[in-house]
């Protein structure tokens, strides 16, 4: 009976030191789980947020890019045009007679190259 | 006591609740005026604000010759408009606007005075003038994308393909006959826009939407209608004539290769020229064909077998009277056998042939060549002749239609009818669009060749061939039409033009035309030139037929037909020339027996055509590689060479 206290001292400071390892070591792995569970939201939400900046930021891009599309399109077709234009017979035939002085050959001077 | 003891507590949760249940029926009420109520309205704000409206105008296609050179194009241009009541200085904004438009600045400040929200200023400015009225910032004036065609060949083929007027819509030609097919329709390209107003795809971008416009594609050939263009109006200056038209076609097939008109018109001013100058003549003008009608008199008479081309009839000395009428020839002939009368082209004498065939047979085999109604050949505005049917001819028409006076046609069923000949007597349907194709160039609907009738047969074909051969023969009256080193086949025609006012025959306004086929062994082009009008002379003969002469010249060697006499050489690029001393071991080569040698000449240095041309008529066998100068020859110079021996060039140029 001199040991009950002892013993029940003993007893609790077993149990203590176990429960207490025990629940420490609960709230760690608590807070580690929730830690992670925090940081995977965090990171899951700013990954969206990134993702979503992403897609306008593309979107911006896309528009931007259609737009040039469209006015080089243009151009191009501008620019065809011009070609059509140079390439007037009329214009060509002027060049050839008044700035370079060319003339057509009579049929005797043409010899075929095939 | 008990009575006056009120719970404040549960009065105040009571009024609260009121308060807070109001203010919910208030909420959930606008609520449903804005939900339910004011849904479509405020869709359409939002929608307004969200979504960028980009109203894509409307692409029109593109008109192409037969090798898919553009003819008419269509491109992006601005057009000035202003907000009249966002104007703050309508004088200085006239002004500015004005001074870049080269306008009158009185009729601006009227636009921009204009109580109205919208006016245009000006439609379609070049883009110099619109960069530079952008510069310039001026509230209220602004700009919207519109089509403007564009002919970058200015008046090449302007009758063929017409014009679009303001609104893109086709006014004239091919741009009016396929006006529907050439226009897309209007788009408009929505994009979302975020709170700046800036645009963003984030749904599906508006990829792949078509657009549906149709390009053309001709048989209209833009180097021979070049050659027709040029040679038609230098002929109609030279004889100060009033008009003229051509038309170049490819017998076999019935495609129109060319088709002019003078007075030519440029499409990109049409309005700075008089309407009458837009009218295709070659389709829309009839006239009375004259001489050169003779012949269908001649297929006729000749496929029905009722006169032989030896058959030899009675001129009158120049003066034949029938009925009330005189015929007259140019020059007074007695007997002519009939190949003659085509030759030196007697109206008496065609007038008695066609008393042999009659009415009835010869109008049968007018119906054949497809006078009197149109040809079809997919251009607005054709007209169909005037060919009355015999039981109205009166009694000397049959004698005058011989010669072609008292019907009318218009240039493309002459040439369609002379088609027929040069291609065994098949008439065969023109056409002048040979394929649509989609906008991204593919082809959805191409023509074929479209036979319509054998009118005559070949073999009589054969024989009006001969006649017309003939007829450009020396001593015919087409004489001045024959190019060097070709044959060929045609009639000239001069008619008098009717008298509108007078009645009766003009004497002094003639129409002169001549119209023929080249080579006359295969038809390659028919090609007819009428001129109205012209002063100095009005035979077809010294004023058509030359023009003739001058398109078969240059257009044939263009279809790889070349005159008699053309050298023709052999590129032999592939084939390496053959290295210092080898023999060229060719087996078709005969060496000669020696009697007939020469020396090779020094060729180094020379162009190709002085080098063929020195070494030309020595008989040898010429082969050349290459382009530009004379760099190696083999034989070497000095060499003694035999002839029908190859002799190879080797061709560089400096560059």
């Amino acid at each position: 009976m001199a040991n009950p206290r002892e013993r029940g001292e003993d007893r609790i400071l077993w149990m203590e030191k176990d429960s207490r390892e025990k629940s420490a070591g609960r709230k760690l792995n608590l807070l580690l789980v929730f830690g992670l569970l925090l940081l995977s939201l965090i990171g899951g939400s700013l990954f969206y947020v990134w993702s979503r900046i992403q897609v306008i930021q593309y979107g911006y891009e896309i528009s931007n890019a259609l737009k040039e599309e469209r006015a080089l399109t243009e151009t191009n077709k501008r620019l065809r045009l011009e070609v059509a234009t140079l390439k007037s017979y009329e214009r060509i035939e002027k060049i050839a007679v008044e700035e370079l002085k060319m003339i057509k050959p009579k049929p005797g001077q043409v010899i075929v190259i095939r | 006591m008990k009575k006056k003891s009120i719970n404040w507590f549960k009065v105040r949760i009571i009024l609260i609740s009121c308060l807070l249940f109001f203010c919910f029926i208030v909420i959930l009420g606008r609520m449903f005026q804005l939900q339910v109520l004011k849904k479509e309205k405020l869709y359409k704000l939002a929608a307004q604000q969200q979504y960028g409206q980009i109203p894509l105008v409307p692409k029109r296609g593109i008109i192409y010759d037969r090798n898919e050179n553009e003819l008419a194009v269509s491109i992006e241009v601005d057009s000035v408009y202003a907000e009249p009541k966002k104007i703050v200085e309508v004088g200085k904004t006239a002004n500015e606007l004005a001074s870049i438009l080269q306008t009158d600045p009185k009729e601006i400040r009227e636009k921009l005075k204009s109580a109205k929200s919208f006016e245009w200023v000006q439609r379609k400015v070049s883009p110099k003038e619109a960069d530079e009225i952008k510069a310039r910032r001026l509230p209220g004036i602004h700009f919207l994308k519109e089509n403007k065609r564009f002919y970058p060949n200015s008046h090449l083929a302007a009758h063929a393909i017409g014009f679009v007027g303001l609104d893109s819509k086709g006014l004239e030609g091919i741009e009016l006959q396929y006006d529907a097919l050439l226009n897309g329709k209007q788009h408009i390209w929505m994009m979302e826009r975020d709170a700046m107003g800036r645009g963003i795809v984030l749904n599906e971008g508006p990829f792949e939407k078509e657009d549906h416009h149709r390009n053309i594609v001709l048989t209209i050939d833009k180097h021979i209608q070049h050659v027709t263009e040029v040679e038609l109006s230098q002929a109609v200056q030279k004889w100060g004539a009033k008009g003229g038209m051509a038309i170049v076609m490819e017998p076999k097939t019935g495609k129109v290769l060319a088709m002019a008109s003078y007075p030519f018109f440029n499409p990109n001013q049409f309005l700075e020229y008089r309407p009458r100058s837009w009218r295709n003549r070659a389709i829309s003008d009839v006239f009375e064909p004259g001489s050169m009608f003779k012949t269908f008199l001649a297929a006729a008479v000749l496929d029905e077998r009722i006169v032989q081309s030896s058959d030899s009839f009675y001129c009158e000395n120049g003066t034949y009277t029938i009925y009330d009428r005189t015929i007259h020839d140019h020059s007074k002939y007695g007997w002519l056998t009939f190949q003659q009368i085509i030759k030196v082209s007697s109206n008496i004498g065609a007038s008695k042939v066609a008393e042999k065939i009659g009415k009835d047979r010869f109008y049968r085999y007018l119906g054949g060549f497809g006078f009197g109604e149109r040809t079809r050949l997919g251009l607005p505005g054709e007209a169909r002749g005037i060919v009355h049917h015999p039981r109205y001819w009166s009694p000397v028409a049959l004698d005058t239609i011989s010669f072609g006076q008292g019907i009318s046609v218009t240039g493309i069923q002459l040439a369609v009818a002379l088609s027929a000949i040069a291609n065994g007597g098949i008439k065969m349907k023109p056409y002048v669009v040979e394929k649509i194709t989609d906008e991204k160039g593919e082809g959805i609907q191409t023509f074929q060749p479209e036979r319509v009738k054998q009118v005559i047969s070949e073999e009589t074909s054969k024989k009006v061939i001969a006649l017309l051969k003939a007829a450009t023969e020396k001593g015919g009256t087409g004489e001045q039409a024959v190019p060097q080193g070709y044959e060929i086949a045609g009639k000239t025609g001069t008619a008098q033009k009717v008298d509108t006012i007078l009645g009766g025959y003009s004497e002094d306004r003639y129409m002169s035309g001549f119209m023929g086929f080249a080579p006359v062994e295969e038809p390659r082009i028919v090609v007819l030139v009428v001129l109205d009008e012209p002063r100095g002379s009005n035979y077809g003969g010294v004023v058509a037929a030359p023009v003739f002469r001058a398109i078969v010249e240059k257009v044939l060697p263009y279809l790889n037909v070349f005159p008699k006499g053309t050298l023709v050489v052999k590129n032999e690029m592939e084939t390496p020339v053959r290295g210092e001393g080898s023999t060229p071991l060719i087996e078709e080569v005969r060496v000669g027996r020696g009697s007939q040698r020469v020396v090779m000449p020094d060729l180094t240095g020379l162009s190709m055509r002085n080098a063929l041309s020195r070494i030309e008529g020595r008989g040898l066998i010429i082969k050349v590689s290459g382009n530009g100068k004379v760099v190696d020859q083999n034989p070497k110079a000095g060499a003694v060479v035999e002839k029908g021996e190859i002799c190879y060039l080797k061709f560089e140029s400096p560059s």
